[in-house]
């Protein structure tokens, strides 16, 4: 409760100092009758390449429609373009207009309200006495035609430019200047969950050593609603438009009603707001175009695809919010939660179970680049989850090599590993740490061999869908294998059954179910497999991202076959060159996509706070140790882990021949970022530091490290850019 | 709590196992038996700017001969009502094969529901039969009296067909789609992934000797 009224108490007389001691009321000037002079300046911007080249085409297909349609062409001339200097030019009206205000008056916010048909930029500046006191930039979108933004500074006059492609009309233009007291929530919010963090850290010595998880559960779900609650409807993750309307589309069964709102996060057609008020406005009318009655009515098969599950836990909440009829923001918001629970709830176990590495799997969660990727719609952070309890299981497994597998355990690592690989194929690879596992694990060779070979195939298995779709006829070779493993299981040892006749029952409904198994698949329906040609959207010679020019997977791959030393070194030269940066650097770490990274030098603090939770050891984590064999197998993992990452995007997304690889994200590494800090954990800096600092002060400075970077960053990135 | 669970799963492992298992192989051999039809469209000559309306008023007979090495689910044909207003007519369509002459599909197409100009699908009943060499016949029944409708074409003469109007061939070809079909078998994969972990899961149980002993404690 204290924390709460000392939130509220910055929130009133910090950030409300002016509107307290500086009062003044709001004035409106209407500026079509305060028949403000309008200096009007016309400026010519000359047409990119690009634009040029799409006014050519869309001029090309304008022309083809009427050939269609059987009418005549009639070249549409648009009377922003003229031709200046010989160039084909943009002409820019910049219309500046100076409101003298009654007094000399501190000036908190301007509203601009003025209807137009397409969105407008313009800039403010506030003068004293002549003199420059601040300046801002703004954006009028049509949907809204009211924007508002931020100043600071006593002014007796607002100089308003605005930029349009027209001649300005100031009819129904009006100015608001005002100083308002109110009290912000999002900044509450803020405050009162950075607060409580931090007294818990303080106050709360023996939870944060012995309930890591727990601590990390706190620092997760609060931070992360943060997040949620200030980036609202912008989209400024990755491609969050794209994983947004697959978040939407699996949360209907077969039936998809795309409402304007939901048409609009999909098309980046959403109003981007920066202030508390344009974030209300943009609420209020996403919120009022939200009508299910006039929805687009689009269908979809019930079943949901493999690579699309990552999203479920989006979805399940996206439908929940719609069944309760909440709000669209809110049900966006709610859908973006789904992911951040999901996210924590895998975290949360992961920690848990964890034998060793505890701190490291909470300081890789709680980087404020996977927490944010996290509270967005996308499927990394699931992807993150599912792999780091696979892991985690494995590990918890080589820890103890004398120990058998239990069945449980065995099927949990086998699920994640397949789990979190469906969104990102490559990641199965770890799956493959497997097949590395002691023979003390096993009761025989044979039993071993077996289940490492079907560890194999499954791996196979997934990484074959990478250039087959998962629903179509299986090809000869993947029957064979299925049948085989089927078959495999008659060479099972005697030890395993009670009796010889147990055995033999048991190998001959194995050889009987693999015998039926056979017949259906090829007699019900033997010809139709691969018996009509896949759309070519499927077929795997036009493959490649479309999105770089000269991208083709079949001819990228033949180059590579053709010249390997050449591709071996543009692979190690791109693996070296971002190791530091893409493992411990600001991209995988400190990176809010489009929102903003911090500076480069924060790299300094991202690999302290690794290496601090690689290198100290707590106290019940020392006495294990990773032999080196186990190192080995690691760094092996991770080297091939980042060349498949590399290697698949110079495949699908690098122009044929290409010297360097491009679209390879930081953020791919995340998921193997804890196998690859275990390799540098050591005897040395066990004995000799960690001994020496207390566990509570190890945790405090860890996750007081990551609490000050996660609210840096929240502050600086999301809740001032867009809810001052 | 946890203890009991654990107790629990070791004590019926095999038989949860080999339950989920049997389960699945059961699960795959259903997937296979009902798979979904999917359509797949292949635009064969579909090229614009150079449409032509062959006329097919009554007694007037279009047809496409054609070469498909796989079985055809329907083909795609443009229509153009020409701005007019039909009621009762229809287009009849008749699929046979060209060398023995057996018909392999047949329909109508009522032109009242059609738009203008509309590309129609028209199914073939049993597409395994339609394969080879076929010869597509398109004629007019106008209950409606003197209008008639046309079929799209072009210049463009498609390699392995030949389109002819009352016997006489035309040089150009129709403008056509072929409709394939192949099966989907959505839950194939989850039913393969969980195939092979539980048979991997399996050997992983431990024999039933140590488990009674275990049980026992």
């Amino acid at each position: 409760m204290g924390i709460i009224i000392a939130a509220c108490v910055v929130e009133g007389g910090i950030y409300n100092f002016y509107s307290i001691f500086q009062p003044s009321n709001p004035v409106s000037f209407d500026l079509n009758a305060t028949k403000t002079k309008v200096d009007t300046e016309i400026t010519y911007v000359p047409l990119t390449e690009k634009e040029a080249e799409n006014l050519e085409y869309q001029k090309k297909i304008n022309q083809q429609l009427s050939e269609l349609k059987g009418e005549t062409y009639v070249e549409q001339e648009d009377p922003s373009l003229v031709t200046y200097e010989g160039k084909l030019s943009h002409k820019i009206y910049n219309s500046t207009m100076t409101v003298d205000l009654p007094s000399a008056e501190y000036v908190k916010k301007i509203t601009l309200t003025y209807p137009v048909k397409s969105n407008m930029g313009y800039h403010v500046t506030l003068k004293r006495a002549g003199e420059e006191v601040d300046a801002c930039y703004g954006t009028l979108y049509a949907k809204l035609g009211k924007d508002t933004v931020n100043t600071s500074g006593k002014a007796d006059q607002v100089v308003l430019t605005l930029t349009t492609s027209s001649e300005f009309n100031a009819q129904g233009a009006v100015l608001t200047v005002s100083n308002p007291f109110y009290m912000n929530p999002y900044r509450v919010l803020f405050f009162v969950s950075i607060a409580l963090l931090f007294a818990f850290l303080v106050l709360s010595k023996e939870w944060i050593v012995k309930k890591v998880e727990v601590v990390f559960v706190l620092f997760s779900l609060l931070l992360g609603t943060c997040i949620i609650a200030f980036v609202g409807t912008n989209q400024y993750s990755w491609d969050e438009h794209i994983h947004w309307e697959r978040a939407y589309e699996n949360s209907f069964l077969s039936t998809i009603l795309t409402t304007e709102s939901a048409m609009n996060m999909r098309g980046l057609l959403t109003p981007v707001y920066n202030t508390y008020e344009d974030k209300k406005e943009v609420a209020t009318y996403t919120n009022a175009i939200n009508d299910l009655t006039k929805a687009d009515v689009g269908h979809k098969q019930r079943y949901v695809e493999y690579k699309y599950r990552a999203y479920l836990p989006q979805s399940v909440l996206l439908f929940a919010g719609r069944i309760a009829h909440l709000p669209f923001t809110l049900a966006f918001a709610l859908g973006k939660f789904g992911n951040l629970l999901c996210y924590t709830l895998l975290m949360y176990l992961a920690i848990r179970i964890s034998k060793i590495g505890k701190p490291m799997i909470a300081a890789i969660g709680l980087m404020p680049t996977p927490l944010f990727l996290a509270s967005t719609y996308s499927y990394d952070a699931f992807v993150t989850g599912f792999l780091m309890i696979g892991f985690v299981l494995w590990l918890n497994e080589i820890l103890e090599p004398d120990k058998p597998l239990k069945w449980y355990t065995a099927l949990l690592m086998l699920a994640c590993f397949i789990i979190g690989s469906w969104s990102k194929l490559p990641y199965i690879l770890m799956a493959l740490l497997l097949c590395f596992l002691p023979k003390n694990k096993f009761r025989s060779r044979i039993q071993e061999i077996l289940f490492k070979l079907i560890v194999v195939v499954i791996a196979a298995m997934t990484l074959q869908l990478i250039v087959t779709a998962a629903d179509i006829a299986d090809g000869k070779l993947s029957k064979f294998l299925l049948v085989s493993v089927l078959l495999l299981f008659c060479i099972l040892p005697k030890h395993y059954f009670k009796n010889r006749r147990q055995e033999i029952s048991f190998k001959l409904l194995v050889i009987g179910i693999t015998a039926v198994a056979v017949y259906l698949v090829l007699t019900l329906h033997a010809g139709s497999a691969f018996a009509a040609p896949i759309s070519v959207a499927d077929n795997i010679v036009h493959a490649g991202d479309k999105r770089t020019e000269g991208a083709n997977m079949m001819q990228q791959l033949q180059f590579m076959i053709h010249n390997p030393l050449t591709y071996l070194g543009i692979l190690l030269g791109s693996i070296a060159k971002f190791f530091y940066g893409y493992c411990f650097g600001t991209q995988p770490w400190l990176l809010y996509a489009y929102a903003g990274e911090f500076a480069k030098g924060f790299s300094v603090v991202t690999t302290f706070v690794l290496l601090g939770a690689a290198l100290v050891q707590p106290k019940n984590e020392r006495n294990a140790s990773l032999s080196k064999s186990v190192k080995v197998l690691l760094g092996i993992m991770v080297f091939g882990l980042m060349s498949v990452i590399w290697t698949s995007m110079y495949v699908s997304f690098t122009a044929v021949g290409a010297k360097e690889i491009v679209g390879v994200q930081a953020r791919y590494y995340i998921p193997f970022i804890f196998p690859l800090l275990l390799l540098l954990r050591n005897r040395t800096v066990k004995e000799k530091w960690a001994s020496k600092i207390s566990e509570g002060l190890y945790y405090r400075i860890l996750f007081g490290t990551l609490l000050f970077l996660l609210a840096y960053g929240t502050y600086t990135f999301l809740l001032k850019p867009m809810c001052f | 709590m946890k203890e009991k669970v654990i107790a629990l799963l070791n004590r019926y492992g095999k038989l949860i196992v080999s339950f989920c298992f049997v389960l699945s192989i059961l699960g795959l051999i259903l997937n296979y038996a009902f798979p979904n039809e999917v359509l797949s469209t292949q635009a064969v000559n579909m090229k614009t700017g150079d449409d032509r309306y062959l006329a097919l008023p009554q007694g007037t007979v279009v047809t496409y001969s054609y070469h498909t090495q796989y079985p055809m689910r329907g083909i795609q044909i443009g229509i153009h009502k020409g701005e007019q207003t039909f009621s009762q007519g229809m287009v009849i369509y008749k699929v046979f094969r060209t060398d023995t002459k057996e018909i392999v599909a047949n329909g109508v197409i009522a032109l009242a529901a059609l738009t203008d100009t509309q590309y129609v699908y028209m199914p073939f009943e049993d597409k395994e039969k339609c394969v080879g060499d076929l010869t597509l016949e398109l004629s007019y029944d106008g209950g409606d009296q003197g209008v008639a409708p046309s079929i799209i074409a072009n210049s463009t003469l498609t390699k392995d067909t030949a389109t002819a109007v009352n016997g006489q061939t035309y040089q150009g070809s129709l403008k056509t789609s072929y409709i394939y079909s192949y099966d989907r078998y959505p839950l194939k994969l989850d039913f393969k992934y969980m195939v092979l972990v539980f048979a991997a899961v399996f050997l992983t149980l431990e024999p039933r000797k140590r488990v009674e002993k275990y049980a026992k404690k």
